[in-house]
């Protein structure tokens, strides 16, 4: 299967370039000294001496890491917009790349003049940053449009409809169920929380233990996210909970729901990532798609729910508030 | 996926919730792959005991119809690359279907009408017939 990229590979080529021109630099620098300072201390006094490859062994990784990162969220970004509109993100790898690379400059000529000791590069890091984020500007203005104006595909609630025409006339209790629980969540509750708990059990002998709690914690924390985010709607409550334990984000009483509406929405433009957010306007609770259900309460406040199925959500919604059906 | 508690039903609780959910496969409604929510949040949302919605799950599996394993969320199961055998399809219906010939028959239900009606739910569309077709033509 050809993958087809909307966001054009072309406009990352900034920060390849920024990275072959350390590649470049390491490759003509001729002698590269076995050992050399590879860490300093707070006055710039080299504290541990080991390969310097090894630095720019990471720097390379790491560059290119951030690289393919960069193609992902941009590809995020292009499949999101529903018209053409300037992607911010687009410019981050430029700057990071940049500044790495610039830096990996810096410190290679550090290690070539056998200076004693260390001065933050700003020299290098400007000039390879500054030119490649303005490239990077140019070519997201450059970049054509090439996703699809209008992905709204409303899908057929009418069954449902009538069932909960049924159950409201009957004044019967009912539980709608939604959930949304895909697998990058599921992966990042296991794989990322399993890492960070053994990096905290192999450096615990080395490194204070606050500095292990706070691993054990931070890794508890993200596998407790594992199941994802579901919504439920009752005559009583529309409620939100979230991960395994069920932490409930957010509760409304459907009575007080002046209005619901189905809405697009663009997760990174918008409101900067997935999971519970918020922008000015409203706050939003999805963890995937690009269409929620946006609830209007009699107070003014808004609150936007995503769902694989918000035509469906919004008309259970709708019908647990005693809304006028739309169709 | 909507679950609605009929106390008017006759049926206990458990087949009530099992039989709307089977219905929703039925219809499309709900997809192999796709989630159910767990025991304790249903129970609450529908403030029933979770008990109840436990043995509608057990039942659900029982059948084959979702995937439920400890620890594990339920989930709608794949359908089935083959077709169930004559023992299976007399061991998951065969009670179910002397019952309704006995209802049929006790309500003076001729055997044609009984018939006639089988193929009127099978054949309708609301039921989600489409779907299931699509599933027994997947099979062949």
């Amino acid at each position: 299967m050809k993958l087809r990229l909307l966001h054009p590979l072309w406009t990352h080529l900034p920060s390849m370039a920024a990275l072959a021109i350390l590649i470049g630099a390491l490759l003509s620098s001729g002698n590269m000294p076995a050992e050399a300072p590879v860490h300093f201390g707070p006055g710039g006094a080299p504290d541990r001496y080991g390969s310097p490859w090894a630095v720019f062994g990471l720097v390379i990784v790491l560059s290119a890491g951030f690289i393919i990162l960069s193609i992902r969220l941009d590809e995020l970004w292009a499949r999101q917009e529903r018209q053409k509109t300037f992607n911010h993100f687009s410019l981050l790898d430029e700057l990071i790349v940049g500044a790495m690379t610039g830096h990996a400059l810096g410190y290679l000529n550090l290690i070539l003049q056998e200076q004693v000791l260390y001065a933050a590069p700003v020299r290098e890091m400007l000039w390879l940053s500054l030119p490649a984020v303005a490239a990077a500007l140019v070519l997201e203005r450059l970049r054509p449009y090439t996703g699809q104006p209008e992905r709204l595909d409303p899908e057929d609630a009418t069954a449902l409809r009538r069932v909960l025409a049924r159950t409201t006339r009957s004044g019967l209790a009912f539980a709608y169920s939604d959930i949304q629980n895909p697998a990058y969540v599921s992966l990042l509750s296991l794989l990322l929380p399993a890492g960070i708990f053994v990096a905290a059990v192999l450096q615990a002998a080395t490194m204070p233990v606050w500095s292990t709690l706070l691993l054990v914690l931070t890794s508890v924390l993200l596998a407790s996210l594992y199941g994802g985010l579901r919504t439920s709607v009752t005559r009583e409550y529309i409620t939100i909970h979230v991960g395994t334990p069920g932490y409930r984000v957010l509760r409304l009483r459907p009575a007080d729901v002046a209005d619901v509406r189905l809405r697009p929405f663009m997760p990174l433009k918008e409101f900067g990532g997935y999971g519970v957010r918020a922008n000015r306007e409203m706050s939003a609770y999805y963890l995937s798609g690009g269409t929620g259900v946006l609830l209007t309460m009699r107070d003014g406040q808004k609150h936007l729910i995503g769902s694989n199925h918000p035509e469906r959500l919004a008309a259970v919604i709708g019908a647990a508030a005693g809304l006028p059906a739309e169709s | 996926m909507l679950i609605v508690i009929d106390e008017k039903d006759p049926r206990p609780l458990y087949q009530q919730i099992a039989a709307q959910l089977k219905d929703q496969v039925l219809r499309g409604e709900m997809q192999p792959g796709d989630e159910l929510p767990a025991v304790r949040e249903l129970a609450d949302d529908l403030g029933i005991n979770l008990h109840t919605v436990r043995n509608a799950y057990l039942r659900l599996r029982e059948q084959g119809v979702i995937d439920f394993r400890l620890g594990r969320r339920a989930r709608i199961s794949r359908p089935r690359e083959t077709g169930p055998t004559a023992a299976e399809a007399e061991r998951v219906l065969g009670a179910r279907v002397r019952e309704l010939v006995a209802d049929a028959y006790l309500l003076g239900l001729s055997r044609d009408e009984l018939r006639g009606m089988l193929d009127r739910y099978a054949g309708d569309d609301s039921c989600g017939t489409a779907h299931h077709d699509s599933i027994t033509e997947d099979r062949r």
